[in-house]
């Protein structure tokens, strides 16, 4: 029962994740002017989650946290994860997430946080969202499972704070597309790893890179 | 011959071919130093293009056969060696036909050596129903080479009847001469995944391309100035900078095939401007 409200208590947007900084392309695709309705974001999301996070951040959590006692493993993980991050507002934005992720661990004493953060600092690792949650997570005790979904929990939660916080549903509206999309993360989260780190991101790609030499913007990607 | 009746001919399938071309430095231009091209490859001799860079060499490749159908297993080695300056492109747009239970390959094998330049710059694939193909493409890059890749996907059911292909899945790979990864552009996505009113592409866009322009960051375009020119041919478009310092990365989507072909001609010019400085003639096909 512990594993499973561990994977809770990481997942609820009280714990100072940072994650909030983030809309993962959503405001670069309100920005342009796509109008998105509730079921044209729900759309979206799910792309993201099929195509992205189950096949690119899972594999990578997944990965890491197998190897989560031996970080010269992780941080090969984490360097194969900037590889793979074409689109420099999702890599920028990944590794502050994961510095966010990694402070609030470090200060709260998770074990193993402040040897990850220290490798970070020292550039000999690059402290990846996907690569510090697997470090921090397995220190603060959640199993594997429950460390994907709450993963997938968060990039779901992520999209829908930002889509309120930008106006593009409702906060109710909000409730009841996450509600959809919470089968299709138990879906995903159950599939076998792919072999490799691959993603498919094309809209989210060209939306948030060009929205990130705007001016005005809410969030960091 | 219609498309239909290439996607049944007799007598294509399963094909192993493997094509190489090495252009090196030599008397002022850059020669072909080896051309092995079987069936279904057909390439041209080497055309010097463009005053500014006559040691630029230029070479169409093309398929003898009318695209890529079942079970091939198509691969291409470019190598450029140092100080060469070579320009492959594509004849025209590549069909990938219904492959029925055996998936099709493409691999490419790019070695750019010191201080050289090359270019690899194709026409769509077009994915025709039932159409399962990998794309493998290995760069590797040498200290002060420049390399451009730009390629692009796109789908037709020449019937009419909006039938999906079956796959793609493709694999990038940029490494140093020491082996080092820079980046890995990797995904898988079946035609209906497209085709469908998912979210993946956007409303309307029915074909997408990408580009990779290697190098140090002072031989490399404004990446605005990139997207302002595929937006004037009707391509959405981003361009960002690469992992590892490796260089820009283009994405673009667009309405069809045609359109993602004139940016590839675009993004082309843009940065052969920036690399080699003149704007390169066109290549006419």
């Amino acid at each position: 029962m512990i594993s499973q409200l561990l994977a809770i208590w990481q997942a609820d947007a009280a714990f100072p994740s940072g994650g909030f900084a983030f809309s993962n392309g959503l405001e670069g695709l309100a920005a342009a002017g796509d109008r998105l309705s509730s079921d044209e974001l729900e759309a979206v999301v799910e792309a993201a989650l099929r195509r992205r996070w189950a096949t690119a951040d899972r594999v990578a959590l997944a990965r890491a946290f197998e190897a989560a006692n031996d970080l010269d493993a992780v941080a090969e993980i984490d360097r194969e994860v900037e590889a793979t991050m074409l689109a420099e507002p999702f890599r920028l934005g990944s590794r502050r997430n994961g510095a966010g992720l990694l402070a609030a661990h470090a200060r709260i004493g998770t074990p193993g946080a402040r040897d990850w953060q220290a490798r970070v600092r020292a550039g000999r690792a690059l402290g990846h969202l996907a690569t510090t949650q697997a470090v921090v997570w397995s220190g603060a005790g959640l199993d594997r499972s429950g460390a994907v979904l709450a993963s997938g929990y968060m990039a779901v939660s992520g999209f829908m704070t930002a889509a309120v916080r930008l106006g593009v549903i409702g906060a109710i509206a909000a409730q009841s597309t996450v509600r959809k999309l919470l089968p299709v993360v138990a879906e995903l989260a159950a599939t076998p790893l792919p072999g490799r780190i691959e993603s498919f991101s094309f809209r989210l790609d060209i939306a948030a890179t060009r929205h990130a030499r705007g001016d005005l913007r809410l969030f960091a990607n | 011959m219609k498309p239909a009746d290439y996607a049944e001919g007799p007598g294509v399938v399963g094909r192993s071919r493997r094509a190489e071309l090495v252009f090196g430095r030599g008397g002022g231009r850059s020669a072909l130093m080896r051309q092995i091209a079987p069936y279904p490859f057909h390439v041209t001799r080497p055309f010097a293009l463009d005053a500014a860079r006559s040691d630029l060499a230029t070479l169409y490749l093309q398929s003898a056969s009318g695209g890529i159908y079942r079970g091939d297993r198509l691969d291409l080695s470019l190598e450029v060696r140092a100080g060469a300056a070579a320009h492959v492109t594509s004849q025209a747009a590549t069909v990938v036909h219904d492959t029925g239970a055996e998936r099709a390959r493409q691999s490419t094998r790019i070695v750019v050596g010191p201080d050289a330049f090359a270019a690899l710059t194709l026409d769509p694939l077009i994915l025709f129903p039932g159409a399962a193909l990998t794309v493998e493409t290995a760069i590797e890059i040498a200290d002060g080479a420049l390399a451009i890749l730009i390629d692009g996907v796109a789908w037709h059911d020449f019937t009419g009847e909006g039938r999906p292909f079956g796959s793609l899945v493709t694999e990038t790979t940029v490494h140093d001469p020491a082996g080092r990864l820079l980046l890995a552009d990797r995904s898988s996505i079946t035609g209906e995944e497209l085709s469908a009113a998912s979210g993946l592409l956007g409303p309307e866009r029915g074909a997408y391309g990408s580009a990779l322009l290697l190098g140090v960051a002072e031989r490399l375009p404004d990446p605005a100035a990139i997207e302002d020119a595929l937006d004037a041919l009707g391509c959405h478009a981003a361009s960002s900078p690469l992992p590892n310092g490796a260089g820009l990365g283009v994405r673009m989507v667009a309405a069809n095939g045609g359109r993602i072909t004139a940016g590839v001609e675009a993004i082309f010019a843009i940065a052969v401007e920036a690399m080699l400085g003149f704007t390169p003639a066109r290549r006419r096909k």
